[in-house]
C-alpha cells in the first residue's frame, strides 16, 4: 500500500529518470527540502549514467536518510530491484539498480516504472487527492501510464502496466500518434514550430493540433473502456496544447458507449511541479518491495 | 496456491443477463437446486425485461432465500444498484435495478457486471482459485474482461474496466474480431463441429480468429502485465482450434520477459458468470 508522505516523519530520496532528464529530490514532511535537475547524455554508458545517479543523490544526501525510491521508464522487477530496456538509454538493457544503489548507500531502495510514480504523486501531492482510482498519462519523448486503483498501485507482473505507448492505434501505436514527436515525423515540424504557428492561429497549426486532438480523444477513450477510471491526469509537455485540443477530446468522447462514463469522468492537468519526483520518493514506503 | 473458502449454506438466487439469454438459478454453493432459462424478448419498453426478470426469480424464491446476485451486459453503480447503457439492450439505459428487485422480494440485491462476474465465478470455484492476479476473457457474443487484482475484482466505478471488446482495432473494434461476431457465415459452434472433423474452412476461420485475439491479448499485457489471463464464453470452447495461430500471433510482443511468464488457459468451469454472481451475495455477507 502507497501512503500519504505528508503524514511521514521520515526523510527519503526520491529519483526520477526519464530518458535525458534526471531529478532527485530529498523529500521530508512531503516537501522537496534539496533538488537536483540534471540533463544527462542518454547515449553514455550504463556505468557514465550510473555515475551520475549516485552523484546527484551524493549532492543532497544528509545523513537522516532512510531511504531511495527510483522511477525509471523501463520493465521493473520490483522485488529484485532490476531495469531492463529502459526506455531512451540504450545502454541500460540490464541494471541490478536496487543492488547497485543499495551497496553504496546503505538504505533499502524501491523502483518503479516513471509513470506509476507520477500517479503516485498526483495521488497524494497533486490533483487527484480525492480520488480512488486515478491514471495518470505522462506524455514525453514517449507515453506512459500509471494507474492506482482503490488507492493503490496497479503495476503488474513485471511493473509492465500502463504501457500503452504500444498499444496498436490505425497503423501505428498510440505512442505515435499521440505524442508530439508526431508533428516531426508526420510534418517535420518541432513541437515549438507547432505551438508558435498555433499561437499565430496559421491554418496547417491549426488542422494538425485539430488531428491531434481526436488522437487524444481515443487515447482518453480506449483508457476508459479498458480501467473505467474516476479520473485521468495529464502530464508532460502536452499541457500547452490542452485548450486546443479540448474540442476535439469531447467529440471523440460523444461518441464513446458508456456516456454514464463521460459525466463521471474527471480530465485534470497536472499543475503542481516535480510530483513524480515525491512520487518516487513515496515508493520507499511501499514496503513489500525493497532492494 | 491461493485457494479462497466462499462456501455459504444458504440458498441464492444467481442471475446471468446476457444480451439474448436470461438464466436465473437457485443454489447453495455449487449445487443447483432449480433454474430456468429465457430469451430476452426485443422491446423498446424497460419495463417488459423488468417484469419477466421479477416473474421468472419468484418461481425459484422461497423466504429462505439470502439474496439475489445478477451479472449484466453494461455499466452498473454498484453501491446504488442501478444499471446504464445496456449495448444488447436499448430499452436499459438506466434502470434502478436493485431498488426495483429489492422492493419486489425485500431482500439483498447486488449487481455486476457480466465479464466480472465470470472472473469471479473463476476466482471462487474455478482455476482462478490458484491465482492472485488474473484476467478473466470472456469470448462470446461480446469481448469482455474481469480484472482480478491481488484476489479481488478491481473496484472501478461502473464495473464496465476491461471492456476491450470496444477498442478501436483495424477499421472496426476489437469485439468484431474476437468474439462470436467474427464468424459471419455460421456460427462459432457450427464451425467448431466442422473443425472437430477436420473442415478446412472452419480450421481457416480458427486459425484467423486466433491471430486477432493473439492482438487483442497483447493490449492486455501492454495495459494490465497479468500473468494470467483464463479464457471463457462460448468461443473458448474451440481453444484447441486457434490457440496454435494465438501464440504464434504473441510472438512479436515487445517485452519477452512478460510472455515468458504468461500463462493463458481455457476455463473449464461451465456457469462461471452464474456462480460469480451468487458470489456477490456471499462476498456482501462476509463483509
Amino acid at each position: 500500500m502507497i501512503r500519504d508522505l505528508n503524514s511521514i516523519q521520515q526523510t527519503v530520496i526520491g529519483v526520477f529518470l526519464s530518458g535525458k532528464i534526471l531529478k532527485v529530490g530529498r523529500v521530508a514532511h512531503g516537501v522537496i527540502e534539496a533538488y537536483e535537475y540534471r540533463e544527462i547524455d542518454n547515449l553514455a554508458t550504463e556505468e557514465k549514467i550510473l555515475n551520475i545517479v549516485i552523484d546527484s543523490i551524493n549532492r543532497i544526501w544528509t545523513d537522516d536518510v532512510v531511504g531511495i525510491g527510483v522511477g525509471v521508464p523501463s520493465l521493473v522487477d520490483i522485488k529484485k530491484g532490476i531495469v531492463y530496456n529502459v526506455e531512451h538509454i540504450p545502454s541500460w538493457r540490464e541494471v541490478h539498480l536496487g543492488e547497485i544503489l543499495n551497496n553504496h548507500f546503505k538504505v533499502d531502495i524501491s523502483i518503479n516504472n516513471d509513470a506509476n510514480c507520477f500517479a503516485i504523486g498526483e495521488k497524494y501531492n497533486g490533483c487527484a487527492k480525492r480520488f480512488n482510482d486515478v491514471v495518470a498519462i505522462v506524455f514525453g519523448v514517449g507515453l506512459g501510464l500509471g494507474v492506482i486503483t482503490e488507492n493503490r498501485l496497479y503495476s503488474g507482473a513485471n511493473c509492465g502496466t500502463g504501457e500503452l505507448c504500444s498499444v496498436p492505434f490505425k497503423d501505428h501505436t498510440y505512442e505515435y500518434y499521440c505524442t508530439t514527436q508526431y508533428f516531426q515525423t508526420k510534418y517535420g515540424l518541432t513541437d515549438e514550430e507547432v505551438y508558435a504557428r498555433l499561437i499565430k492561429q496559421d491554418k496547417i497549426a491549426i488542422a494538425i493540433i485539430e488531428e491531434f486532438g481526436t488522437n487524444i480523444g481515443h487515447l482518453i477513450t480506449t483508457i476508459m473502456y479498458m480501467l473505467d477510471p474516476e479520473c485521468i491526469v495529464i502530464g508532460g509537455n502536452i499541457k500547452k496544447y490542452l485548450p486546443y485540443i479540448e474540442p476535439q477530446i469531447r467529440k471523440v468522447l460523444s461518441t464513446f458507449n458508456y456516456q454514464k462514463s463521460v459525466e463521471k469522468i474527471q480530465i485534470l492537468l497536472n499543475e503542481k511541479e516535480n510530483v513524480e519526483v515525491l512520487g518516487a520518493a513515496a515508493l520507499y514506503f511501499n514496503q513489500n518491495y525493497k532492494v | 496456491m491461493s485457494s479462497v473458502n466462499n462456501k455459504t449454506d444458504f440458498p441464492i438466487i444467481a442471475v446471468d443477463l446476457g444480451g439474448t439469454n436470461l438464466r436465473i438459478v437457485r443454489l447453495v454453493n455449487t449445487t443447483w437446486e432449480a433454474s430456468t432459462q429465457l430469451e430476452v424478448p426485443q422491446s423498446d419498453d424497460k419495463q417488459v425485461l423488468l417484469d419477466l426478470l421479477i416473474d421468472s426469480i419468484k418461481e425459484l424464491y422461497d423466504k429462505d432465500i439470502v439474496g439475489i446476485g445478477i451479472g449484466v451486459p453494461g455499466l452498473v453503480d454498484r453501491k446504488e444498484g442501478i444499471v446504464y447503457d445496456m449495448v444488447n439492450i436499448p430499452a436499459w439505459k438506466e434502470v434502478a435495478l436493485a431498488e426495483q428487485l429489492n422492493r419486489a422480494f425485500n431482500t439483498i440485491v447486488k449487481i455486476d457486471n457480466d465479464a466480472n462476474c465470470f472472473a469471479l465465478g473463476e476466482r471462487y470455484y474455478g482455476k482462478g482459485q490458484e491465482y492472485l492476479d488474473f484476467v478473466g476473457l470472456t469470448l462470446g457474443t461480446g469481448l469482455g474482461a474481469g480484472i482480478i487484482k491481488e484476489g479481488s475484482l478491481i473496484a472501478d466505478k461502473f464495473a464496465s474496466a476491461g471492456e476491450f471488446g470496444m477498442i478501436p482495432y483495424k477499421n472496426d473494434i476489437l469485439e468484431m474480431y474476437c468474439s462470436g461476431q467474427f464468424f459471419k457465415k455460421e456460427s462459432g459452434k457450427s464451425l467448431a463441429e466442422k473443425a472437430k472433423n477436420g473442415d478446412s474452412y472452419a480450421l481457416q476461420q480458427f486459425n484467423e480468429f486466433g491471430y486477432h485475439l493473439a492482438e487483442a491479448i497483447k493490449i492486455i499485457l501492454y495495459t494490465l502485465s497479468p500473468e494470467v489471463i483464463l479464457l471463457g464464453g462460448s468461443v473458448s470452447q474451440s481453444f484447441d482450434y486457434f490457440k496454435e495461430s494465438m501464440y504464434s500471433g504473441l510472438k512479436d510482443f515487445a517485452y519477452k520477459k512478460v510472455l515468458n511468464q504468461l500463462k493463458i488457459e481455457r476455463s473449464t468451469l461451465d456457469n462461471a458468470a452464474i456462480y460469480g454472481a451468487a458470489s456477490l451475495i456471499k462476498h456482501y455477507l462476509r463483509k
